[in-house]
């Protein structure tokens, strides 16, 4: 029973947490769905499931890693400012932390969709599908936009137009993916949400 | 790497990658399983073995910037620019000229000790190892595998299962047989290879010796274990001996940095875990638990290491790290072998594609920073292009800036170059650089009758405009100005585009606009084409000009002005324009019956490809109006790039009256636009009309000699 409270409510902070990493609304330069708060949510999704899936314990100084620069994100957007693009280095590490912590923790809610007796293997199936389409698909734009800011051709233009409407399609088909994700998310909380009432409903009857 | 800055930059560019995976490894060090942490290592292996900066760009850091900056101070040179050629050091024949030399010829010396040293240990290994062989040879302990052997294998298990789970070692003859019997039912118990086996007395733990033949050794008159063998049996299966020696070699080859010595020492240790892992792949319960007490045995003791070995043993603190390594074993979340490949091959861009350098010298780092490092920063850019070059000479003339000079000029001015800066010169002071007046910055630049003289050589006319004050109102009136021309060649030396100019600037002045599109301009040099027919000789001048767009936004973001920073990647905009004139040769008495006069043109690109009657009917359909002016238009067709004298609406083909006396010269028009390219046209097929009737008909063709500039 407390299992599936467990299951029910982590993955509701799951959901939530992609809606607020995922989709952006913005006034001016004010960020009203911020990124911070999308990893705090997964950060007590992750606080909340580790009982389930041991190995999201794993991820949570990554994801106290990615809230932080979410926060400082958040602030410097204010003067039009980012912390990327200004060292290679750190985001190099930002990149390598973030489709680790997408993969893993993607991984880890397929393993625990499995368990769900109703289509458990079905939704799994098709959230390992999308976290391996999303690597891919991020690993690639942060490859084209490399190769966009840093390759010197001598008729750089039309290779930079190219690179535009390559990203343009890629990003296109992560969003896709992303929202995918995220219905899957909350069918995965409904299924569990459900489980629960019936268990419920058998310990009255 | 020939010379010491070289080294140190390639030594810089390594670091940078072990600093990267060394805070990668922190940030996933309970994430990944010990195959990933040995690979991670591949990408300091690639910094080691791509020469830094082959790519054109720097990897992570701009090291080449501190280390032109560094070579500027410390030596005083700015005329060479630091390459690595190769990642390993190359030979000096030249003594040294200054300290940096000798500090590369220690570097040198110490490569070649270190790696003097460690061939002589395994040398020494080897021999001693080949004594030993000779030894149990001679004794005729060395069995060869036969069936019968394989056989003694099967027994030799048993053996070993009875003996408590270890190779309990006798004295006798036998002890040798024996061993090597129980090392082949090892490899056979878990489908590996087996290789020669050798005692020797004294040795603390058993190890792989060789790449090509290799040895085991284990510790005579000791027991080893069944999981010891395993373990070495799996270094060999892996060629981890290979692997050491190639650690081995990097360390020597930077031996005076320590970062490298410690990846070596972390790879090292790494492949020691590696090889558990697969050790503990192969085991099961217990038997994973004894493994992890035989190696706890071992921690406290001291190992020596040796070149071209591998050993279970490699020293008490590394196998404290190993025991915690497997102790997280199981814990490793499982498929992340994708996520890595692709952090892998994230991580490996920066030095496979390098990271582009600076492009642009901007007014903020010339501000900030220092004279020296200016200059540095300056002869790291690239012009890649031609049109880079020459917009970057153009801008550096028009601002007056010597880096922006810096960035195009020759390597072999750099030193110069400097030397102005750092005394606050002029630009002008400089041999031909010399303007007769400031320039007017807004007013832009252009490039007139660019050539390509050979591959990679380009010659031109830099046409600048000068300021506005010199105009008088006269001028003024007239829409003309005062400009600067000077013949300037840009070639590529090196990886780089430069500008040599090859004449001083001089002054003229002509109409305003030849800075925004050429219209045969006489006061500029011009491909002419002429042809004479009846009593007129018709003359067109032909120029080209290209520039590298430079509009920018002014500082509110509203107006489009002239952005005097350089683009030395830029790639041009080619325009193009003519003067058509008709002089008239015939008798001056009767020219007066002449009254109305007017023209029918036709480009000519490649006439090989035009037939014939193409060439003949150039009148193209749609530019005449109607009325009585219009010329006879049978049978011709409509042609492309065609010009002809307008009428009074602008628009129609009409015809222009001559005035009574008229000059000898008739100027039809100028005129020019955008162009594709820098091509010559091949002739210019002409019609003049007198009178409203066909005169005669022109073939403009090039003349000989019209256009014999720079040669």
């Amino acid at each position: 029973m407390e299992d599936k409270g467990v299951r029910y409510h982590g993955l509701s902070y799951a959901a939530l947490g992609y809606i607020f990493i995922n989709i952006n609304f913005h006034i001016g330069r004010i960020q009203l769905l911020p990124d911070f708060v999308g990893y705090l949510f997964l950060l007590c999704a992750i606080s909340i499931l580790f009982q389930e899936r041991r190995d999201l314990l794993l991820l949570r100084p990554l994801c106290i890693i990615l809230m932080v620069i979410g926060i400082i994100n958040w602030i410097l957007a204010f003067a039009g400012e980012g912390v990327g693009g200004h060292i290679m280095f750190f985001d190099l590490l930002v990149t390598a932390v973030t489709l680790y912590f997408y993969f893993q923790f993607l991984t880890d809610i397929a393993a625990l969709a499995q368990t769900c007796p109703k289509c458990g293997k079905k939704m799994a199936v098709r959230l390992r599908f999308c976290r391996t389409v999303c690597t891919l698909l991020n690993t690639v734009i942060a490859v084209v936009s490399f190769m966009f800011w840093n390759v010197r051709l001598e008729d750089g233009r039309i290779y930079a137009r190219g690179f535009r409407y390559l990203l343009l399609l890629i990003g296109l088909m992560v969003a896709i993916t992303t929202l995918v994700i995220i219905v899957t998310l909350f069918g995965l909380r409904k299924r569990f949400r459900n489980m629960e009432k019936e268990v419920e409903i058998g310990n009255i009857t | 790497m020939k010379d010491f800055w070289s080294f140190l930059l390639q030594t810089l560019t390594v670091s940078s990658a072990a600093v990267l995976v060394l805070a990668a490894k922190a940030l996933f060090k309970d994430k990944i399983s010990p195959r990933w942490q040995f690979c991670s290592w591949g990408l300091v292996a690639l910094a080691l073995l791509l020469p830094a900066g082959f790519s054109g760009g720097y990897a992570l850091i701009n090291w080449p910037l501190l280390v032109e900056t560094a070579k500027s101070i410390l030596t005083g040179e700015y005329g060479t620019l630091t390459k690595v050629v190769a990642p390993v050091p190359l030979p000096v024949f030249q003594s040294g000229k200054n300290v940096f030399d000798w500090v590369y010829i220690i570097y040198v010396a110490g490569v070649v000790c270190f790696l003097i040293r460690y061939a002589i240990l395994y040398l020494r290994l080897r021999l001693a190892l080949r004594r030993v062989k000779k030894e149990s040879a001679w004794r005729g302990f060395i069995c060869e595998k036969t069936e019968d052997n394989e056989q003694i294998g099967q027994s030799g298990i048993v053996k070993y299962q009875q003996d408590k789970n270890s190779l309990v070692m006798g004295n006798g003859e036998q002890t040798l047989r024996r061993a090597q019997e129980f090392v082949d039912a090892v490899a056979e118990k878990y489908g590996l290879s087996s290789c020669m086996v050798l005692e020797v007395e004294g040795l603390a733990s058993a190890f792989i010796c060789g790449v090509f033949r290799p040895v085991l050794v284990l510790p005579k008159g000791v027991g080893t274990d069944e999981k010891i063998i395993l373990h070495e049996l799996l270094h060999l299966k892996y060629h981890d001996v290979l692997w050491g020696l190639i650690i081995c070699f990097f360390r020597c080859l930077h031996w005076c940095n320590p970062l490298i010595w410690i990846c070596a020492e972390l790879a090292g240790n790494d492949l020691e875990s590696l090889c558990d892992q697969r050790v503990l792949e192969r085991l099961s319960g217990e038997q994973r638990r004894d493994y992890g007490r035989i190696l706890l045995d071992m921690a406290g003791g001291k190992y020596a290491k040796m070149p071209g070995t591998s050993s279970i043993a490699n020293g008490g603190k590394n196998i404290r790290r190993r025991i915690m390594a497997i102790a997280l074993f199981k814990k490793y979340p499982s498929g992340m072998g994708l996520v890595f490949t692709c952090i892998l091959i994230l991580f490996s861009l920066p030095f496979l594609v390098g990271t582009k350098p600076e492009t642009a010298l901007g007014e903020e780092s010339l501000l900030l920073d220092q004279d020296v490092s200016v200059m540095a920063r300056a002869r790291l850019i690239r012009c890649t292009t031609c049109a880079g070059a020459f917009d970057t000479y153009a801008k550096a003339v028009l601002t007056g800036n010597i880096p922006y000079l810096a960035m195009c000029a020759p390597l072999g001015e750099q030193n110069l170059l400097a030397e102005a800066y750092q005394k606050d010169l002029e630009l002008g002071s400089l041999e031909k650089m010399a303007l007769p007046a400031p320039a007017d910055l807004l007013g832009g630049y252009m490039i007139y009758n660019l050539t390509e003289k050979e591959e990679n050589v380009w010659e031109g006319f830099l046409v600048l405009k000068l300021s506005d004050s010199l105009c008088g109102k006269d001028m003024r009136e007239k829409n003309e100005a005062w400009f600067a021309m000077q013949y300037v060649r840009a070639e590529k030396q090196q990886d780089r585009f430069v500008v040599i100019p090859k004449e001083e600037f001089t002054s003229f002045q002509a109409d305003e606009w030849i800075l925004r599109c050429p219209n045969g301009e006489e006061a500029l040099p011009a491909w002419c084409y002429e042809d004479e027919a009846e009593d007129f000789v018709l003359r067109l001048r032909w120029q080209t000009a290209a520039s590298v767009e430079s509009q920018g936004l002014d500082k509110n973001g509203n107006w489009l002005i002239f952005d005097p920073t350089p683009q030395p990647d830029g790639v041009f905009s080619f325009y193009s324009g003519y003067r058509l004139s008709a002089t008239y040769t015939g008798d001056p008495k009767e020219k007066d019956r002449y009254t109305q006069v007017g023209h029918v043109g036709h480009v000519v690109w490649d006439r090989t490809k035009e037939t014939e009657d193409s060439l003949r009917t150039i009148v193209p359909e749609g530019v005449f109006g109607l009325g009585k002016e219009e010329p006879d238009r049978s049978g011709r067709e409509l042609g492309h790039g065609t010009f002809s004298s307008a009428g009074t609406d602008g628009n129609s083909w009409g015809s222009s009256p001559l005035k009574t006396g008229w000059e000898d010269e008739i100027v039809f028009g100028k005129g020019g636009g955008g162009s594709i390219s820098l091509q010559l046209p091949d002739c210019y097929m002409v019609e003049l009309y007198l009178n409203n009737r066909l005169h005669a008909k022109f073939t403009l063709e090039l003349l000989e000699g019209s256009w014999d500039y720079g040669r």
